[in-house]
């Protein structure tokens, strides 16, 4: 009878009804293997244009790039009719930064630098850098007076950028254009682009993303995946070590998404969603495989406890959060993006992904009605490592 | 709740049935509509059995016949036996237009094969069991011209569906992704608009005005302005019940009333609604009152300017849209059971033509109000 009691209370309690907590527990355990959607951690999604009048228009919210800066805020880019520069500097408190004249597409990658100027590129064809004071954002928020964005000549005439960096020095930019995959770099201190030769590569294919090191290269990777090496000077050296593919598919080998780890490894997801890990002090590199079968991963992160997260999928496929723990060398395919917060949301299309203060995670729905989503990992995945 | 015996009965003389007894596992109708040449349209879905595809009917309202008018899974060459996820449905997106065909596009929800059921995300791209996506096709019922236009997405089936002759093109919202798509007659320029709503949208209605109105899943007005192929987000919202948590609240069915008024009613309430379709600005939305309890779904005025609609269960309900008050016609009860339907048209003989769900084999409910 006692037990039935305790068994009711959990009932009262719970969202669920059941007799017993063993019950209770087997049910859980079957809803974490059926479900979708991501059951460990909480997801919380906000919306940029949802519901209207939001923050940003529809049309012009779907979040290409986000990066958190110095003091801890998030700052986003979007793309659409017009691209827009936002910031949330804690969850549920949003603020728009100022429309990028000029560019309805961005760049993946938001760059902030020694002096806390926060740097953007456009995908568009012949768009510019920009560059936002992030000292100023609080004056946006409060007296409508942020900004300005400031738009920089273009790095290339006839392309636009893909992906934007920064050195660990935080001194130069490094891109790549979209079409052309040639390189530049861009001094922040003088202002002055480089324009360098394409990724040395025999072939067509290069990769899309590039990661600065603390020895203050920059790593990316051309035709069939090799790995090279780009000084702040705009030196290439081709490396020995190449991203993982399957057999005779070195063609569909090149690096989506870069991310440097505390550790000093840097991490990559290729097209074909292999992970890997580079530690640029041996060159050797490691491949940790996939977390599922969906291909392109295309946006990594590193938890508060080590753990790398990644998003899988985009275009025809729906994002998938995976994490991969180099700890336990396990993977976990956590599911889809489904909010729960103060309204119900299915992210699909995720592009951004990024790590915030206390564990948590950020992540850019690449839609119409954009919504930035904060996935807080659960807390033993917080507690295992340093908090941010 | 067990019903009680003697609870009243819409009289038996005002309605019959039609008994789609050579589809024993089909068991909803999603879709119907009213043709310009007097034919009613019937989609006989399969939502819960594996491999189950949807079979198109038709009625001749004047010959008080029906016919099997495309066996649609067949025709556009998704086959059950593939594996995939069946073309079961054919859910709120049957369009008739003037130029005699009918305009459809194909739904979702329906097990593969051998399946006892599905999931559109745990299975999207799934190699074996995905929905391989909803197809765009055309028929004349009468001639038997078919035009199959592809797929519209992959993955994704098409949840809702309308059309704009003048335009000359359909607007539709997929599920599950609540994507908004326009397409013209002839299955080209597809517009891919982006996400419209969380999921659900239910029902687009035309204003025959050149615009077409719905919500999001959440219940906000939805102002589609066909000949520009554009789509606007209201500020406007469906007054919420105090127990409904704003989800789902979305626009379920409705119709454009004579005085020009579109009256709808919302997912799972029983309270209908109406607006004044405006070209601009929000529009303003009334409650008129509600059915008495359960879901008011199957809108559709008679002859006699009356609303009437299913609730409470399998009622059949009469709203006076003039006094605001609803009055119970009685449990619905043909071929011996009780029956309730989400969709509902008025055939040119002055008679309602309901699409039953929930039962197997399904049935059409043809209701005479003159007889009620």
């Amino acid at each position: 009878m006692a037990k039935k009691l305790v068994g009711k209370a959990v009932s009262i309690v719970g969202v669920a009804t059941f007799d017993n907590r063993k019950e209770y527990e087997a049910q859980r355990r079957e809803m974490t293997v059926l479900s979708h959607s991501i059951l460990s951690g909480a997801v919380h999604a906000y919306g940029l244009a949802y519901p209207a009048p939001g923050v940003l228009p529809v049309d012009e919210a779907a979040v290409t790039a986000l990066t958190v800066g110095p003091e801890g805020a998030l700052y986003g880019v979007t793309s659409g009719k017009r691209a827009h520069l936002f910031w949330m500097p804690r969850p549920l408190m949003f603020g728009p930064l100022g429309v990028i004249e000029g560019v309805r597409q961005a760049a993946e990658g938001l760059a902030v630098d020694h002096e806390s100027m926060l740097y953007g590129a456009a995908r568009d064809k012949g768009g510019p850098l920009f560059r936002f004071d992030t000292t100023t954002g609080f004056l946006g928020l409060y007296r409508n007076r942020c900004g300005p964005i400031t738009l920089l000549p273009a790095p290339f005439r006839d392309d636009g950028v893909i992906s934007l960096t920064i050195s660990h020095d935080r001194k130069t930019l490094a891109g790549i254009g979209e079409k052309s995959g040639r390189l530049f770099i861009f001094s922040t201190k003088t202002g002055r682009t480089k324009r360098l030769k394409r990724a040395p590569s025999e072939g067509e294919s290069f990769g899309r993303a590039l990661c600065a090191a603390a020895d203050n290269h920059f790593y990316g990777s051309g035709a069939d995946g090799r790995l090279f090496r780009l000084s702040v000077e705009g030196d290439i050296e081709r490396l020995d070590a190449a991203v993982p593919c399957r057999a005779g598919k070195p063609y569909l080998a090149r690096v989506d998404s870069f991310v440097r780890a505390r550790s000093g490894k840097l991490y990559g997801g290729s097209e074909e969603g292999y992970l890997f890990s580079f530690d640029p002090a041996n060159g050797a590199l490691l491949n940790h495989g996939k977390g599922n079968d969906i291909p392109d991963l295309h946006a990594l992160a590193e938890g508060a406890d080590g753990s790398i997260y990644g998003l899988t999928g985009r275009g025809e496929f729906i994002a998938h959060l995976v994490r991969f723990q180099p700890a336990h060398n396990e993977w976990a395919d956590l599911g889809l993006f489904q909010s729960y917060g103060h309204y119900p949301w299915q992210g699909y299309q995720m592009r951004a992904l990024t790590a915030g203060p206390e564990g948590r995670l950020y992540a850019g729905e690449h839609d119409r009605m954009g919504h930035v989503v904060i996935y807080y990992p659960p807390v033993e995945c917080v507690k295992a490592g340093a908090v941010v | 709740m067990a019903k009680k015996d003697n609870e009243k009965r819409v009289p038996s003389r005002a309605v019959e049935g039609y008994t789609f007894a050579a589809y024993p596992d089909h068991e909803t109708v999603w879709a119907m509509a009213a043709d310009f040449e007097g034919m009613v349209h019937v989609a006989v879905c399969c939502e819960t059995t594996g491999g189950g595809t949807v079979q198109l009917h038709s009625y001749d309202v004047a010959r008080r016949r029906m016919q099997h008018t495309l066996d649609v899974a067949k025709e556009i060459g998704e086959l059950p036996e593939d594996g995939h996820a069946a073309h079961g449905k054919i859910h709120f997106s049957l369009c008739p237009s003037r130029d005699g065909f009918l305009y459809a596009a194909t739904h979702c929800s329906t097990p593969p094969l051998g399946d006892p059921m599905w999931n559109a995300h745990a299975m999207w791209n799934d190699r074996q069991k995905s929905f391989t996506g909803a197809h765009f096709f055309r028929i004349n019922p009468r001639t038997k011209e078919f035009a199959d236009f592809g797929r519209l997405f992959p993955n994704e089936g098409v949840g809702v569906m309308a059309i704009d002759d003048a335009a000359g093109c359909c607007v539709g919202v997929t599920y599950p992704t609540g994507r908004m798509f326009f397409i013209d007659k002839d299955g080209r320029n597809r517009i891919d608009v982006g996400r419209v709503s969380e999921t659900y949208t239910l029902a687009l209605i035309s204003d025959r005005a050149g615009r077409v109105f719905g919500t999001d899943t959440y219940g906000f007005f939805l102002r589609i302005n066909m000949a520009a192929r554009s789509v606007e987000h209201l500020t406007t919202r469906i007054p919420p019940q105090l127990d409904a948590s704003g989800r789902y609240y979305a626009m379920c069915d409705g119709e454009l009333g004579a005085d020009g008024y579109i009256y709808f009613s919302a997912y799972m309430s029983p309270n209908i609604f109406r607006f004044a379709p405006k070209p601009r600005g929000p529009v303003e939305v009334e409650t008129l009152g509600s059915i008495g309890g359960g879901a008011a779904t199957g809108l559709c005025f008679g002859d006699d300017g009356m609303l009437y609609a299913c609730g409470r269960g399998c009622h059949l309900n009469r709203f006076d849209i003039r006094k605001r008050r609803s009055e119970d016609l009685g449990l619905l009860h043909v071929n011996g059971a009780d029956r309730r339907y989400w969709r509902c048209v008025k055939g040119r003989d002055g008679r309602l033509y309901a699409g039953e769900c929930g039962r197997k084999p399904v049935n059409m409910i043809m209701i005479d109000p003159k007889k009620l």
